[in-house]
């Protein structure tokens, strides 16, 4: 065997209805929201450390 | 002997060492295993047998003549196929990069080829390593998925088509298939493995790791993809202190999750650990939002021109996910970088008074069913935070599907949960998976 390759490693999703996808966006939309909301209150303290410091790859 | 198909990635590596095992001999045997079982498994997308049978003879013949490149000198690895191999096409899951053929490998991948690891293939991933599923099957049991989004290297070195594999998690994609799989997994700390040439999800959380069936393996194939030494892990937990998290955790696992994690903490105790009940820190649950918030928005960011171009090549699922992103404002999700960095110091506090934490690796074992892959609720936290975290399989639930504990230490700890893991490990005696008897 030299190389080998899936025809169709990922088969098409059927699409569903309309209803269903505005639910899916709705429930997205809803827990981005939660999160959102969440990451807005919670206090960032002032002696916080600059931003541009916060990750580095070591 | 043991077939070779069915040598950890350290006794491969050993019979190698010692001449016992031909490259070509163990490269053949998987081949042979891979044509004949993953048309079951779909754990494969690209096998290419001509250039592994090239570098098994190669490193074949300087095993003979005594040069050996590294540590995994002659073994296979298999590889996500979101991870850049020179002259190997890379498709990240998605028919949008049909045709794309990286012109230089991964960093990781050079590391491996340094270490003497022969690239197999590459194996099948959720589309962008997002929601989409593979056709990857449970090889425990076939109607069940795999998790994601390294579907396909967990589902082969589960399978006994690989010695180990690479996955990469953001969410929960290497610990949670993993997990569902019945294998180990480790998700280094973030930036130990170098993410040049993997391609991005959300690039603040993207990590590679191993996975692989032993934690000796995943800790042999770890020191050579962060290129830092590690030994075999001390045996016994004699002094070593291990805590329980108070909250999050336990209110949305399942009975038989529990009843795993229980088992583990026996395991702990019997080999001289203390398991202690440990207060997460009051920014845990903020640090997990601002894990979600940047997820999305980094992703929406990775794929934005080509959303725009080619929007209608997106399935409906994922373009709903890129909607949400492009809709975070840049004050949102640099906020969330201010608070995920907040709960970051609060969690490396909590974790210098133990040795590690030990949860649950998922809330429940795999769903039913390949349409979706599964909760990684229980791994975006330390996704987020960038604390090494390693999956340990720790028995079966009542349907006959692993269940598996996950151990998260401080910033480059993994030392510690190679100890710790290696302790459950061998107590629990994790029954192999059923294609261990296929042939």
């Amino acid at each position: 065997m030299s190389t080998r390759t899936h025809p169709a490693a990922h088969p098409e999703q059927p699409v569903p209805a309309p209803e269903e996808i505005d639910a899916y966006r709705a429930a997205l939309a809803s827990l981005m929201e939660r999160c959102l909301e969440r990451v807005r209150r919670t206090p960032i303290p002032f002696e916080a450390e600059p931003l541009e410091s916060w990750r580095t790859d070591d | 002997m043991t077939e070779p198909w069915a040598l950890s990635a350290c006794a491969a590596a050993d019979a190698i060492r010692g001449g016992r095992l031909e490259p070509a001999a163990l490269v053949d045997a998987l081949i042979d295993r891979i044509e004949r079982l993953d048309p079951d498994i779909e754990a494969w997308v690209r096998v290419v047998g001509a250039s592994a049978r090239d570098d098994a003879r190669r490193l074949g013949s300087e095993a003979r003549g005594g040069q050996l490149r590294g540590p995994l000198h002659g073994v296979p690895v298999a590889l996500k196929d979101n991870i850049y191999t020179a002259g190997i096409e890379t498709n990240v899951g998605s028919p949008m990069l049909a045709g794309f053929v990286p012109d230089a490998d991964a960093a990781l991948v050079r590391r491996l080829r340094e270490g003497g690891a022969i690239v197999l293939g590459k194996t099948a991933m959720t589309v962008f390593a997002a929601m989409d599923p593979a056709p990857t099957r449970n090889p425990w049991n076939g109607a069940y998925t795999p998790g994601g989004s390294s579907s396909g290297s967990a589902a082969a070195v589960s399978a006994y088509l690989a010695p180990f594999a690479v996955g990469s998690q953001t969410a929960g994609s290497i610990i949670r298939p993993a997990a569902y799989c019945g294998v180990v997994g480790l998700k280094p700390t973030y930036g130990a493995v170098e993410r040049s040439g993997l391609f991005p999800c959300a690039w603040s959380m993207d990590h590679a790791g191993p996975i692989a069936r032993t934690v000796s393996d995943v800790a042999l194939a770890f020191g050579v993809m962060a290129g830092v030494a590690t030994s075999a892990p001390p045996s016994g937990l004699d002094g070593v202190v291990v805590g329980l998290p108070d909250r999050y955790f336990a209110a949305a696992a399942t009975p038989d999750t529990m009843r795993a994690l229980e088992q583990a903490i026996g395991c702990i105790h019997a080999a001289g650990g203390r398991v202690v009940d440990l207060p997460l820190p009051p920014g845990f649950e903020a640090g997990v939002d601002a894990g979600v918030v940047t997820m999305y928005a980094e992703m929406a960011a990775v794929h934005r021109d080509r959303y725009r171009d080619e929007r209608e090549r997106y399935s409906w699922k994922l373009a709903c996910l890129l909607d949400a992103g492009l809709a975070v404002s840049a004050a949102d999700y640099l906020r969330a970088q201010q608070i995920r960095r907040i709960a970051t110091a609060e969690l490396s506090a909590a974790l210098e008074s133990i040795d590690c934490l030990i949860t649950p690796s998922t809330p429940a074992p795999a769903p039913r069913g390949l349409n979706a892959t599964g909760d990684w609720s229980f791994n975006l936290p330390f996704s987020a935070t960038g604390h090494p975290a390693l999956t340990v399989p720790v028995g079966l639930s009542a349907d006959q599907l692993p269940l598996g504990v996950q151990l998260v230490a401080r910033h480059h700890g993994e030392a510690r949960l190679f100890q710790v893991g290696a302790a459950i490990e061998a107590a629990v005696l994790m029954p192999p998976s059923p294609y261990r008897s296929r042939s």
